[in-house]
């Protein structure tokens, strides 16, 4: 311990420990503790003390601006517009074109493509490209029911009604790609070194070892990636010129988790990441029981986490005093926490792929 | 319901804004620009500099995102970028203007008016009130490392970082910015006690 007894008013202010016990009170009990004790043992020391107290307090208590709330809608609306116009800077473009250009233009393309057919004419004899090479298979599913297929990595595929599916009869090196035209559900085999690469409406799924849903019907508007297990990465199809990038294209990509879903609406191509509609369990067992007697609503949050894989975020100061006396089994996720909060006062939403949580406490 | 006060982890954040989940990116926008705003506007009275700054920060965050090291402390990565981006942004105005830059008169402090203020006023004693008037005439340099330390929770170290000094200099900067508050406010309580001795 310090030799708090020489210490002068400046040197006090300076102490982490003193600046701890001014500046957040509550916050370390141990650290209050012992200042207050300090305090009480040492009454000489009180003008050194307050006049530390004071120098902390002016400067801590430097007023705040005022209309930063408005600011911060207003730059973060000036930052959107910045992403979109780094992220897509061609499509804004087009809107330009004057007919001069467009002409320019045709001409420049008419002579590129002849130059193009010509190079491809004098080397199609030495080249093929690789699809050539392999056979494709295409499934479809015109039945009532799902259609089960497995491939030859050992890969689980239910096709659902109304849809195809359209892969290799053997997997090129690197990655494992198929085309999807509907929905399906996918059991992926796990192999590190070759990710298994889904093509579906204007989406690319990439994964190594998962289970998860698409659905990419072309009547309807969107794409929804669902995940059950592992980690899924999903991206928008890369233009042209990107093609060797397949699905790391990090500027239009998220990660998701079990549970959690992201539909890719293709009028203002944006993915939504969210929850999905009915989370599982992550790993369902029977000793699984959600029996809660006089226990913390922290404790009972921190089990549903890990349960179920989702991040419940709730301010732990307001809630410290809540408990649960209930047993929620065979219960969805969301009924449990209508149960929950109903019980503590408080309201949940989906934030993201987050839950949150409102409310005024139980004291 | 303010979200620095929920129980989010900063490790967790700071990688999916690196894996480009736009909603941690915006989580994390949501976050920081008050504090940031506010240490921007106290050393630099110039407003609309230090708005733009912060969005080309937060714009370099997103394009640049994969590159983003892991970070103890995000509120020290993105004070410490600020403060950066503050200066060459500053930079760039200044030359295009005939005067030369000079970044001391630049850092010009800009404390927080009385009416901004009231209500925290009333709360406090005359000594914290002399004392914050003071703050006034310090040197912009002992009133930045005096708000990093006081009013932001940084430690000494990370002080330095931000002001491109090292820890014991950072350390100085406060010792001394704390002994001239204390000066020059116990130089106006002796003028005054002289004042009412010979008036009397």
């Amino acid at each position: 311990m310090k030799d708090y007894l020489n210490f002068n008013a400046l040197e006090l202010a300076q102490d982490d420990q003193f600046l701890k016990w001014v500046k957040h009170p509550g916050q370390y009990p141990e650290i209050d503790l012992f200042w207050q004790t300090w305090r009480e043992v040492h009454p000489e020391k009180e003008y050194e003390i307050s006049e530390a107290m004071n120098l902390i307090q002016a400067i801590s208590r430097e007023g705040e601006f005022q209309g930063v709330e408005k600011l911060e809608v207003v730059v973060w609306e000036k930052l959107q517009r910045s992403i979109d116009q780094y992220e897509k800077p061609a499509t804004d473009r087009v809107l330009y074109f004057t007919p001069f250009k467009i002409a320019a233009s045709l001409l420049i393309m008419a002579a590129l493509s002849a130059g193009v057919w010509w190079i491809l004419k004098s080397s199609s004899n030495t080249k093929q490209s690789p699809i050539a090479e392999t056979n494709f298979i295409k499934e479809i599913n015109n039945g009532s029911q799902p259609k089960t297929i497995v491939l030859g990595d050992g890969t689980i595929i239910h096709l659902e009604p109304r849809s195809s599916l359209f892969y290799p009869e053997v997997f090129a090196d690197g990655y494992r790609e198929v085309k999807l035209n509907g929905e399906a559900f996918f059991d992926v085999a796990r192999d590190p070194q070759k990710p298994f690469v889904v093509h579906a409406g204007q989406l690319v799924t990439k994964v190594l070892g998962t289970s998860f849903t698409i659905r990419a019907f072309q009547d309807e508007k969107k794409v929804l990636v669902k995940v059950r297990s592992g980690k899924v990465s999903v991206s928008k199809e890369p233009d042209g010129k990107n093609r060797g990038s397949l699905g790391n294209d990090p500027m239009n990509g998220v990660l998701l988790s079990p549970n959690q879903q992201v539909i890719y609406a293709l009028d203002d191509a944006r993915l939504v990441k969210s929850l999905v509609e009915n989370p599982i369990l992550l790993n369902p067992s029977p000793n699984q029981r959600f029996e809660f007697k006089n226990t913390p609503l922290s404790e009972v949050f921190t089990i549903l986490e890990e349960a179920y894989g989702i991040e419940i975020l709730y301010d732990k100061e307001v809630m410290a005093d809540c408990a649960l006396n209930a047993s929620l089994i065979n219960m969805s996720l969301f009924d449990k926490m209508r149960l929950i909060c109903k019980g503590a006062n408080a309201q949940y939403e989906i934030l993201d792929s987050h839950i949150v949580i409102t409310g005024k406490g139980c004291k | 319901m303010s979200l620095t006060r929920l129980t989010i982890n900063e490790g967790t954040l700071w990688s999916s804004v690196k894996q480009g989940d736009r909603a941690a990116f915006e989580m994390l926008y949501k976050i920081f620009f008050k504090p940031l705003y506010n240490y921007g506007r106290k050393v630099c009275s110039n407003a609309t500099l230090v708005e733009d700054s912060i969005h080309d920060l937060f714009l370099d965050l997103w394009r640049y995102r994969e590159n983003l090291s892991a970070t103890s402390s995000i509120k020290f990565y993105l004070f410490r970028a600020l403060r950066r981006k503050i200066v060459k942004n500053g930079e760039k105005d200044e030359q295009a203007s005939v005067f030369s830059f000079n970044q001391e008169d630049f850092f010009s402090k800009k404390t927080v008016s009385h009416e901004e203020d009231m209500i925290a006023l009333e709360s406090q004693n005359d000594q914290v009130r002399t004392l914050k008037r003071h703050l006034n005439n310090l040197s912009p340099r002992q009133y930045e490392s005096l708000i990093l330390r006081f009013y932001d929770d940084f430690s000494y170290s990370e002080i330095g970082s931000i002001l491109n000094v090292n820890e014991q200099s950072a350390r100085n900067l406060v010792q001394r910015g704390l002994e001239q508050l204390r000066n020059l406010s116990k130089i106006v309580f002796s003028l005054l006690f002289f004042v009412i001795l010979f008036f009397r």
